[in-house]
């Protein structure tokens, strides 16, 4: 028995001792590793796992290595951390954020975290490093230069940016465009074809995506920019929704409109790429999206109908694709060094010609070669000149608006609700989340 | 009282006394080795489970955000979430309608299945492997391949129906039929539960059917008095877990209703109809960043969880058959 409890105790000693050797191992190879190496590894987390845009920002970032990186002796380690299914949840993003083993440089495919991460401390200013690098607020347009700055501070650089022109199928609508809803409205009821009680094809069903457009386009506006506040129960914004129930009464309900909407297969795109409506809202990256998906339409792209007083090139900013520094950054410094190459005019350039999306700088888009290779995108350019797009809201709240704004939309259409009563509903609802968020939040500076 | 040796032989009363601190320090020895071993397993228990249980219990009554630290703000949370959150009485009541449903339905029709497992038919191996082989495909192969199954127009279910003058039905995209159709959803899963039944049933005496069938028993008798009493302890058992599981449910809704109709937030489906309970404190803690609120949330599942398992075990027992 003596010897029995001399081996066990021996052999408990050594195996303590190798697991002491073994979890010691890899923090005196780093050691050494760093030692050895001037080089910074900088994490850099994308979504980027479709197709076009995972080579891209694959080579982007190489580019990068193998050129003005070993300049600044940096190393971008490029890492593809796709967001879940249906959804623009950054949730892996925002808690390795807010650990120690924070990336050092995030893009995000959506802008609408921006505010709420921002607001939250996940991300950091960019002023000084801007302010350093030579940025200046009048190489941007404005609205992507707004997208960039707000409550006081620079907190990203785009690499591009999204807002929706009014589309038509070409092969139901052949002639002028409408430009007033009277006119939509009109041509719309025409298109609109019901077989054995269902929807086989529909002049337009608005409450598809872009509710923010047509919101602007009938006068609404959600948020005051310059005041800083929400007014979301203000009169204006009920004429929407109260179009939409035209539409509603027209197809005979809600559901009708929905079977149709779910009737094609694909995962990605919606029944105006699938030829089943005659006018929709839709962005500027639907021509590489239909030649992905091997659909042919024949379409004309232009302005949204507006109703009398609104102006004819009115929009609202739907995303963009932002570079972030993380506030856990382990070097921010060098971080910002490649955050400003990729949000540089020849980064972007090459990026929105590949993905047929716009650059949020001027010099991308006045490049001849821009509108040379995307020819469609001259509705967006005439937009942006014209200086009528609208930003994001910039409040944290946003994510919970949006959330509950498809809500109230269908309480609206499915008649459960009067539409001045839905948004009242919301409007209370977004109050409520304010109060809580000034309450644990009270420096922060924006709205 | 006389210690024995390792023969079974009773000590000297000599030996017995000056043996003691060496016994003592013996035993004392086996259980630190005892602990040695079993130490990664309690440290890593304590670490990633009973440390996260107690760090919860104290975020819940805080506002945080994971960025700056927790600021006490006592029982707001709580008050919040029974005063003034209407979507978290919209997902308690989605969540207690799919619970009230789904694990009777589940219930019952794995018991069917496991009455017909249980029969000697040919391939009956081939057909349990088939039942169970549904439960082990991801969730989200499972919900994608459900909303392709659900499309109002196409889907192969519509298209079943359409053929005995049914429908077309908008299983995922009517406020009406979003719920059903997430309770028909669920019955996919119910393999763990046919594996459970069957094991009960074959633990049934043959010789009480006999009995039963002497007294002149048909089928129906036979199930009624004879198998659901004897696998009522089985049944008990899948119907607790059956609903602990189903007042948690998070992937098949979240997945087939990640975006709403409108191409804009939400993963309730229309109307909220199917906002669940832990789709809400997902969207709580991750989108809205409110990691007290939705602790909060977390704690209040666990409650009504633990009082629900409490009162059927308490209630049910009396009809529950043990040998």
């Amino acid at each position: 028995m003596g010897s029995t409890r001399l081996d066990r105790r021996t052999f408990v000693k050594r195996a303590a001792g190798s697991v002491a050797v073994a979890a010691t191992a890899p923090a005196f190879l780093r050691t050494t590793s760093a030692l050895a190496a001037d080089t910074v590894e900088l994490e850099f987390w994308t979504p980027a796992n479709d197709p076009v845009g995972k080579g891209l920002i694959t080579k982007l970032a190489d580019e990068y290595n193998n050129n003005q990186g070993k300049t600044d002796g940096i190393k971008v380690n490029t890492s593809i951390k796709p967001t879940p299914p249906n959804t623009n949840d950054y949730v892996q993003y925002t808690t390795a954020m807010s650990s120690s083993a924070s990336p050092d440089v995030v893009m995000a495919y959506t802008y609408e975290p921006m505010s709420s991460w921002a607001a939250n401390g996940f991300i950091q200013p960019l002023d000084d490093y801007a302010k350093a690098a030579g940025v200046k607020e009048e190489d941007y347009f404005p609205i992507s230069w707004q997208m960039m700055t707000f409550a006081g501070h620079t907190w990203a650089f785009l690499q591009e940016f999204d807002f929706n022109r009014f589309w038509w199928n070409t092969a139901i609508h052949s002639g002028e465009p409408p430009t007033t809803f009277d006119e939509l409205d009109t041509l719309a009821k025409q298109y609109t074809k019901l077989d054995g009680g269902n929807l086989t094809q529909a002049g337009v069903i608005p409450w598809i995506s872009s509710t923010l457009d047509w919101n602007a386009a009938w006068g609404g506006s959600f948020y005051d920019f310059e005041a800083g506040k929400w007014t979301i129960d203000r009169p204006e914004n009920a004429k929407f929704l109260n179009w939409y129930l035209t539409y509603v009464d027209l197809f005979g309900g809600r559901e009708k409109a929905d079977a149709l909407i779910s009737s094609i297969p694909a995962s990605y795109g919606d029944i105006f790429q699938y030829g089943k409506i005659a006018f929709a809202m839709e962005g500027e990256y639907l021509p590489v999206e239909l030649t992905k998906q091997g659909l042919e339409l024949e379409y004309e792209i232009g302005a949204i109908p507006v109703a009398d007083g609104v102006p004819a090139q009115v929009a609202v900013v739907g995303g963009g694709n932002p570079f972030v520094l993380p506030t856990k950054a382990k070097h921010p410094e060098e971080a910002m060094k490649f955050i400003q190459y990729m949000g540089s005019a020849e980064a972007v350039k090459a990026w929105c010609i590949e993905e047929s999306n716009i650059p949020p700088v001027h010099a991308a888009v006045s490049d001849p070669a821009f509108l040379q290779q995307l020819p469609h995108m001259k509705p967006w350019v005439d937009a942006l000149n014209a200086n009528h797009v609208q930003p994001p809201f910039p409040s944290p709240i946003t994510p919970y608006f949006m959330t509950n704004l498809a809500t109230a939309v269908d309480e609206v259409t499915y008649k459960k609700k009067a539409p001045e009563q839905a948004l009242a509903d919301l409007a209370k609802g977004v109050a409520d989340q304010e109060a809580t968020f000034k309450q644990s939040h009270p420096d922060w500076q924006g709205e | 009282m006389a210690l024995l040796t390792g023969s079974g032989n009773a000590m000297p009363r000599s030996t017995q006394r000056s043996d003691r601190p060496r016994l003592a320090r013996l035993r004392r020895n086996e259980l630190l080795v005892a602990l040695a071993f079993i130490s990664p397993w309690i440290v890593g228990f304590c670490w990633f489970q009973l440390y996260p249980i107690f760090a919860s219990i104290r975020y819940s009554f805080t506002s945080y955000n994971m960025m700056q630290p927790p600021v006490w703000i006592g029982l707001s949370n709580y008050e919040t979430l029974f005063t003034g959150d209407p979507l978290f009485r919209k997902a308690l009541l989605n969540t207690a309608i799919y619970t009230l449903f789904s694990v009777p339905l589940d219930l019952f029709v794995a018991f069917c299945f496991a009455l017909l497992l249980n029969m000697q038919i040919p391939g009956r191996a081939f057909f349990r492997t088939a039942f169970y082989f549904p439960a082990i495909i991801p969730s989200v192969a499972t919900a994608i391949l459900w909303t392709m199954l659900l499309n109002a127009q196409g889907g192969l279910l519509n298209v079943a129906l359409g053929y005995i003058g049914i429908g077309p039905i908008a299983w995922l995209t009517s406020p009406s039929w979003t719920m059903p159709s997430l309770i028909l959803l669920s019955v996919w899963g119910i393999g763990p539960t046919v594996v459970i039944f069957l094991a009960g049933l074959q633990d049934v005496p043959r010789d009480l059917y006999e009995a039963a069938q002497l007294d002149g028993a048909g089928p129906l008798r036979l199930v009624r008095d004879v198998t659901i009493p004897m696998i009522s302890p089985v049944i008990l058992f899948n119907l607790v877990i059956g609903m602990i599981a189903a007042l948690q449910v998070f992937a098949q809704p979240f997945i087939i209703f990640g975006q709403s109709t409108t191409g804009v937030g939400g993963n309730g489906g229309p109307l909220n109809s199917v906002l669940m309970y832990s789709v809400q404190l997902y969207n709580v803690a991750f989108v809205q960043f409110q990691m007290g609120y939705a602790a909060a949330m977390a704690w209040i599942l666990f409650v009504i969880i633990f009082a629900l398992s409490l009162l059927s075990m308490r209630l049910l027992t009396r009809y529950v058959h043990y040998e």
